[in-house]
């Protein structure tokens, strides 16, 4: 009994010390948005480098900005969105690419380079870009939609899914007052709240993970969801329309970074250069059809996937994205939100 | 006079009601609670992908789950945590209480209360002070940090369950082993661990089952390379449901039940 004890012991603390200092080098912990990245993907880069991809999720820019700058856990590569990202940059949380490991950057198209959020391109790379529109079931919904007055006119109160994503839902009531979509005064702040609690009491849904269950399912029949998620949609049946709502709409752009106490910056490099590789970024682009900013992936593309007015809309409308709010005003922001939705 | 038989079993009518009261109010908690566990895994053998409406039965789900490498990857991370966890809860259940049975201290009733508190504490409150804690020792979090936690809460179960088999101890038991020449820890070790064996294998299938289960908690103290299998499950139901959840749940149902099946007739044994 006591040998078998010692045994189990000593097993035990082997098995602990095994499994967390083996295999360092050859993991990657990467932290991206659930939903966002193929698991065929993962497993053919573990293929091909050895290196085994640990992937963890979020469903909201703001839930990894806390996981990052609070937590304890180091990753090596994550996913912010623009305005997220440029946080961390001016936060020093990032560390800066070595492009020389990035063979594969050249194939970026130059239009999402130098954007506003990082300029020099010196610590992100685009992953995918997208816009956020309204999805209209046009079986259900016969009258043309074209925008947040129509969606929210009050003849589809208890049929609508939206984000769960406070900034795209202030942004969106913002668009209706006219305002810059990153004017977030506390005048506007307070200008939004009537119009949001009028729009909540209508929401069926919120979901930031899978909109298009619930529309698939029939459950809500209207939907300000991601383009992606109206893009699976649509090639699933074009009786799911996409328009982007005439008062206004964003382009949002989604990037790989490394963050600054990132353990294993090497393979980190070769995940992100794996990323950028034509053939790879097209299994993306099959699974998951938001834009591609990959020059050379969208050449692999199928012409069905190019004419999919969800993933790559036709509009003269100039497309901003969202930058990053100083102080607390993301707080503010959060704060309204949620008092909204207790409300109801 | 002829002799009576003795009454039939039944009681008299108004306790009859009662009775029959009591099983249909039984029934339907027992309903209530086990009929969605029920439809779930009858719904692991449905070949619809949506799994809204019945279609034909299949084993396919079972077979697709073996091949799903983050399951299987977070299912290892689960049982290895889960081991060390039980082994460490083991030790310190064991040991604490003996300590507190056999020896005097003076805030024993105060120390037993804290270390109770784990088992009723709300999870979540666990978790953010856990992470607060590391966050400010400068721990990263990893294995040692998930181990650390489940540790925490699981222990107390093993301390309780020893502690029940401890009250039934005849202290004759040591103090012959002291006039037989052994030193207190070897008393411990020889006479006292051996009564306790059910006990603790009671206490640590409890452990087992407790850490393998927990979420909340692991959410707070694991890294990506750590995550463990509810955390994995809960990811993929939030995009939508898989039949493959169902498969996994009915395996884990079954498990469970298995676990704290055998755990309760362990505790069984060793009360007499």
């Amino acid at each position: 009994m006591q040998k078998t004890i010692r045994l189990l012991l000593a097993l035990g603390l082997a098995a602990l010390c095994a499994a967390s200092l083996s295999a360092q080098s050859k993991r990657l912990n990467f932290y991206g948005w659930s939903e966002y990245i193929p698991q065929a993907v993962l497993d053919g880069f573990t293929k091909e480098t050895g290196i085994r991809v640990n992937y963890e999720t979020f469903s909201s820019g703001e839930e990894m900005l806390a996981k990052l700058l609070s937590g304890r856990a180091r990753y090596d590569v994550i996913q912010p969105n623009d305005y997220i990202a440029e946080a961390l940059i001016k936060a020093g949380q990032l560390q800066a690419l070595d492009t020389s490991k990035l063979t594969n950057l050249g194939n970026i198209l130059p239009e999402f380079t130098g954007m506003p959020h990082d300029v020099e391109n010196a610590f992100t790379v685009p992953y995918m870009v997208g816009t956020v529109g309204i999805v209209v079931n046009t079986e259900k919904v016969t009258e043309p939609v074209t925008g947040y007055a129509d969606l929210f006119s009050g003849k589809y109160a208890g049929r609508i899914v939206v984000l769960d994503d406070g900034r795209e839902l202030a942004t969106a009531a913002l668009y209706t007052l006219g305002k810059d979509l990153n004017d977030f005064s506390p005048a506007n702040l307070e200008a939004v709240r009537p119009i949001l609690a009028a729009w909540f009491k209508q929401i069926k849904l919120f979901d930031s993970d899978s909109p298009k269950t619930a529309l698939i399912g029939g459950d809500v029949d209207l939907g300000l969801v991601w383009g992606g998620e109206a893009a699976i949609l649509w090639d699933q049946d074009k009786k799911f329309q996409y328009v982007l709502p005439k008062e206004g709409a964003h382009l949002f752009v989604d990037l790989l970074a490394i963050p600054k106490r990132a353990r294993n910056v090497e393979n980190a490099h070769l995940f992100i250069n794996y990323l950028l590789r034509p053939d790879v970024s097209k299994l993306i682009s099959d699974s998951f059809p938001y834009t591609n900013p990959n020059g050379a992936a969208r050449k692999l593309l199928t012409e069905a996937q190019l004419a999919n007015p969800a993933s790559y809309p036709k509009t003269e409308m100039k497309l901003d994205t969202f930058r990053h709010l100083g102080g607390d005003t993301g707080a503010r922001i959060d704060k309204l939100i949620t008092d909204l939705k207790n409300a109801n | 006079m002829p002799v009576t038989l003795a009454k039939p079993r039944f009681p008299p009518s108004g306790l009859r009601l009662l009775n029959w009261s009591l099983i249909a109010w039984t029934t339907v908690v027992f309903v209530f609670l086990y009929l969605p566990i029920a439809v779930l895994v009858v719904y692991s053998f449905n070949s619809s992908r949506l799994n809204i409406v019945w279609e034909a039965f299949t084993f396919k789900w079972y077979g697709e789950l073996f091949g799903h490498s983050p399951l299987i990857n977070t299912l290892k991370n689960s049982l290895i945590i889960a081991s060390i966890s039980t082994v460490f809860a083991v030790i310190l259940g064991t040991t604490g209480a003996w300590l507190l049975h056999r020896y005097r201290y003076r805030f024993a009733r105060a120390i037993q209360t804290l270390i109770c508190i784990p088992m009723v504490m709300p999870e979540i409150v666990m978790g953010i002070s856990l992470l607060v804690f590391f966050t400010a020792v400068h721990i990263d979090l990893g294995y040692p940090t998930v181990v650390i936690a489940h540790t925490t809460f699981c222990f107390p179960f093993v301390m309780l369950a020893v502690q029940a088999r401890l009250q039934g101890l005849d202290p004759a038991l040591e103090e012959a082993a002291l006039d037989l020449g052994a030193t207190p820890l070897k008393a411990f070790w020889l006479v006292i661990v051996p009564c306790l064996r059910p006990a603790v294998i009671s206490g640590a299938l409890m452990a087992f089952t407790l850490s393998m289960d927990e979420l909340i908690i692991s959410i707070f103290t694991t890294d990506p390379s750590s995550r463990t299998l509810p955390m994995q499950v809960f990811g993929m139901a939030k995009i939508g449901l898989n039949p493959m959840l169902n498969a996994l749940s009915a395996i884990f149902i079954v498990t469970t039940v298995a676990f704290v099946l055998f755990s309760e007739q362990l505790r069984r044994m060793s009360a007499r």
